[in-house]
């Protein structure tokens, strides 16, 4: 099989995606290691998480990553209207994940939490917001690679703009499948 | 000349997609019904890096890449899961 010298998509969105990664690297790591010095604390907070919306927000997660796979072998088949028709799809489940997170948020700001309440709810609510924020702008890409590819605007041999979108909302998904397990299940 | 098409009963991002699915439900389950502990942590640490892996090589298709820009997400996904491996390793005076 040919292998490709770059990734698929612009190499500048590669470029971000890797500062992204970094950034959430370094919160992950203080994470653990904050945990480290405050067992008890986070253990016992970890437990006022729901870990059914949490797993609920993986499986959309997950399903909108794959349905954008879908989305960019039909653009490479030259099938405008399925790509559109995946990308629409993957963002519904954005926007599945932004109801259940925005419930979760109501529920720990209607009980109070706020960022210095603890260590515990400072890293949850800072790392858990900071990539709620990415799923917002990754929606706001797929919904312009949308509308673009609606308009026939890709084609199977230019659709370096779906292959782009798709690449960051990859790593939107892959941040979260570190992040479920660290801050929702591991103790 | 005629090429033979053969049929996949499935497509591989299907596959993984199953795959990781199966793993997130496990995953839920064991935060669900157990009690913690280092050896279950682990264990979901090592689930979240094979499907992180899996993202990808299948879905962002650094499968089908040579040369360095085969390696950022792996190498992304070793340091900080190690790093948190040994963060829990220690906390439980290891």
């Amino acid at each position: 099989m040919q292998k490709n010298k770059y990734p698929p998509g612009d190499l500048a969105i590669w470029i971000f995606i890797l500062a992204e990664l970094l950034v959430f690297a370094a919160f992950f790591s203080a994470y653990a290691f904050t945990r480290l010095k405050n067992v008890e604390l986070f253990n016992h907070y970890q437990l006022t998480l729901d870990r059914n919306a949490a797993l609920l927000n993986t499986l959309a997660l997950i399903t909108s990553s794959y349905f954008v796979v879908r989305a960019v072998a039909d653009i490479r088949e030259d099938d405008s209207k399925g790509c559109k028709r995946w990308l629409w799809a993957a963002i519904a489940m954005g926007a599945f994940f932004v109801l259940i997170k925005g419930g979760e948020y109501a529920h720990h700001f209607g009980a109070g939490v706020t960022l210095s309440s603890n260590a515990f709810y400072m890293f949850y609510l800072s790392l858990t917001f900071f990539h709620f924020m990415h799923v917002i702008l990754g929606m706001v890409i797929l919904a312009a690679v949308a509308l673009k590819a609606g308009r026939g605007g890709y084609s199977a041999d230019e659709h370096t703009g779906v292959e782009t979108g798709a690449s960051y909302w990859h790593m939107v998904d892959l941040v979260w499948l570190i992040l479920f397990p660290l801050v929702y299940v591991m103790r | 000349m005629e090429q033979i098409q053969r049929k996949r009963w499935i497509r591989p991002c299907t596959l993984v997609y199953l795959v990781m699915i199966a793993l997130t439900l496990i995953t839920w389950w064991i935060g669900s019904t157990a009690k913690g502990g280092l050896e279950l942590s682990l264990m979901v640490l090592l689930f979240a890096l094979v499907k992180g892996q899996m993202v990808g090589d299948w879905f962002m298709g650094l499968h089908f890449v040579q040369g360095i820009w085969r390696w950022p997400i792996l190498i992304w996904l070793f340091v900080p899961g190690t790093l948190i491996a040994t963060a829990f390793v220690l906390s439980y005076g290891g």
